[in-house]
């Protein structure tokens, strides 16, 4: 098998999803050399990624610069999208919440960051 | 549909097995490389399963893109065969075929001496780097497989063996 | 179509409701304004899905647990309901994790039992099943009918050579979407060409799982016939794999140091072309990786020459 680089843009999104985990196993095995490691439910690489499908509704941000492109395009400012509709994020997180999604992935939603 | 249902449905009448008077009633998931565009979600999909990671290295059945023709991918998965060369040949006898007609390696009994990877034909049973024993297709436990209910172009299907077989040998051209 | 004959079909025609997922609004304005265009000159009574949420993709959610992704998908689903609208997706991905959630409610009752539960906890009203989703192309070509788009084209594209990409979620229904999508390529006038590659996954499936893989053995192999080929423009359907041709752009751009040429367009916007609108009308050239620059001026020569 190769042992190619993963490429850059990879490694920061696995970067991103480290950053939002409160405990990081590889420093805290230094402590405790015996502890196995394991896999959480959320990979690292998809945490950036399920992090802002729980805060946002979707995947990709609108901003301002998003925005500007949309009315150069012909379209209104803000898509119809939760973007526009801030209740629809709320009952997505009453589901998400019921379904017990943030329980399973360890997604502490006041913080915005993933246990492990 | 529980997913016992739906393979009841798949499974249809049990199949004789030539030579003997023994009736196999298994299904077998077999790869259509004319469908196949590539994706990895089957892998993926295992790898989640089985390993709870989205690496592709961890799923238990392979594809690539074929040596000798682009854009064309072949595969290799477990067929669970009806009289497997890797239970044959394992030497502490870690491999047993259960009720269900699924082909398992004992975690408890393997030693990781890779025989069964030497005798199966496609080369199906790897080493688990982690517990260094050697780990295959277990068809999701007898459930719905999950490289199966991945399968977006739908190249992974699940036949019963003698469906499968005539599937086979027409995509070989009659051979 | 005049106005007043839609007028008048707009009473037994029914409602669709543009779903535009997470890559649509937020990458590819153009394709959702040419598809908006299209849909208007074609006399659909067509409309924007309100209050709409990532479809949650299947081929992530449906491994790490498929009731959670019922229930995230059935929100979806019924906002579409409660608004009386048919769904209509131009993502392969949206349109198959809905398809396949409407499909898999009806045959588990307790499934269903279960999303409405939560639906219910959330203040939603519970979900009946009866909503339908269709892919676009599905309502170009069953609904509209390829009659009256092929004589809609007023400017047909003759000349204009490009490859196409159906993505694999396209497929889940056997070859019918595919061939909808040459049919209607077909029509615009645009020449097909045919590589060994255009089958292949846009890799964007496994992109999580190895993203070498995904960048350099998949898009990057696309990529790299288009630009020997030397087509004029790459069409797709998806903006799931839009979403990954304009990472495989950046990626080779940094990181190998290969610039692509060959712009990504989107199958409504050759059909916007082709029914006589200005590339300025929907921004053709706004916010893409590669420039559509060469294609509008080859369009505009082609034009000049014909007249």
């Amino acid at each position: 098998m190769s042992q190619e680089q993963p490429i850059k843009a990879w490694t920061k999104l696995l970067e991103a999803g480290r950053k939002i985990t409160t405990h990081q196993q590889v420093d805290e095995n230094k402590f405790y050399p015996l502890r196995r490691v394991f896999r959480p439910a959320a990979p690292d690489i998809a945490k950036a990624s399920m992090k802002r499908d729980f805060e946002q509704g979707l995947v990709y941000y609108v901003g301002d610069d998003v925005e500007n492109d949309r009315a150069m395009c012909g379209l209104d400012r803000l898509p119809p999208t939760a973007r526009s509709f801030k209740d629809a994020i709320d009952k997505k997180r009453i589901i998400l919440e019921d379904a017990g999604v943030f329980e399973k992935t360890t997604y502490d939603k006041k913080k915005g960051t993933f246990e492990y | 549909m529980t997913s016992e249902a739906k393979i009841q449905k798949n499974l249809g009448k049990p199949i004789p097995v030539p030579g003997t008077e023994e009736k196999v009633s298994d299904l077998v998931i077999v790869h259509d490389p004319n469908k196949c565009t590539g994706c990895g979600q089957c892998m993926i999909g295992c790898a989640y399963k089985h390993y709870k990671t989205f690496d592709r290295k961890f799923g238990l059945l392979y594809v690539n893109e074929s040596p000798d023709r682009k854009g064309f991918y072949v595969n290799a998965n477990c067929q669970h065969c009806v009289y497997p060369m890797c239970l044959a040949s394992c030497p502490k006898e870690a491999i047993f075929k259960d009720e269900q007609s699924i082909v398992r390696i004992s975690p408890m009994l393997c030693v990781g001496c890779g025989t069964c990877n030497q005798a199966c034909p496609i080369a199906i049973p790897r080493l688990d780097e982690e517990r260094k024993i050697y780990v295959k297709c277990d068809f999701c436990d007898g459930e719905y497989p999950m490289c199966f209910q991945m399968c977006s172009p739908g190249a992974l299907q699940l036949l019963p063996r003698k469906e499968a077989f005539e599937l086979v040998k027409k995509l070989r051209g009659g051979k | 179509m005049t106005t007043a004959q839609t007028k008048n079909k707009t009473d037994d025609q029914t409602k669709y409701g543009y779903f535009l997922g997470c890559v649509m609004p937020a990458k590819m304005p153009w394709a959702e304004k040419a598809t908006m265009l299209v849909s208007k000159h074609l006399g659909l009574d067509f409309g924007y899905m309100k209050e709409t949420l990532c479809c949650v993709r299947p081929g992530v959610w449906k491994a790490v647990n498929p009731d959670w992704w019922l229930s995230i998908t059935a929100q979806n689903l019924a906002n579409a309901e409660k608004q009386g609208i048919v769904m209509v997706d131009t993502c392969n991905g949206c349109y198959v994790s809905h398809y396949e959630a409407i499909q898999e409610l009806h045959e588990e009752p307790e499934k269903m039992k279960m999303v409405n539960e939560h639906l219910v906890k959330a203040g939603m009203d519970p979900l009946k099943g009866t909503v339908r989703v269709r892919h676009y192309l599905e309502l170009l070509y069953e609904d509209v009918g390829m009659k009256k788009i092929k004589a809609n084209v007023v400017n047909p594209l003759t000349g204009i050579k490009i490859m196409r990409h159906v993505g694999c979620h396209a497929r889940k229904r056997g070859d019918i979407l595919p061939n909808y999508f040459d049919e209607i390529l077909k029509a615009t006038g645009v020449e097909i060409i045919d590589t060994p590659y255009d089958k292949t996954c846009c890799g964007l499936l496994l992109y999580f799982s190895d993203s070498n893989q995904s960048i350099l053995d998949r898009i990057g192999k696309k990529m790299l016939t288009a630009k020997e080929l030397n087509v004029d423009a790459y069409a797709i359907i998806c903006s799931g794999c839009y979403d990954q041709f304009d990472r495989a752009v950046k990626v080779y751009k940094d990181e190998k140091g290969i610039a692509f040429d060959t712009p990504i367009v989107h199958f409504s916007e050759l059909l916007a072309l082709a029914f006589g609108y200005k590339p300025e009308d929907f921004g053709m050239m706004y916010c893409r990786p590669i420039p559509t620059t060469k294609l509008i001026d080859k369009l505009k020569t082609l034009k000049e020459g014909k007249q």
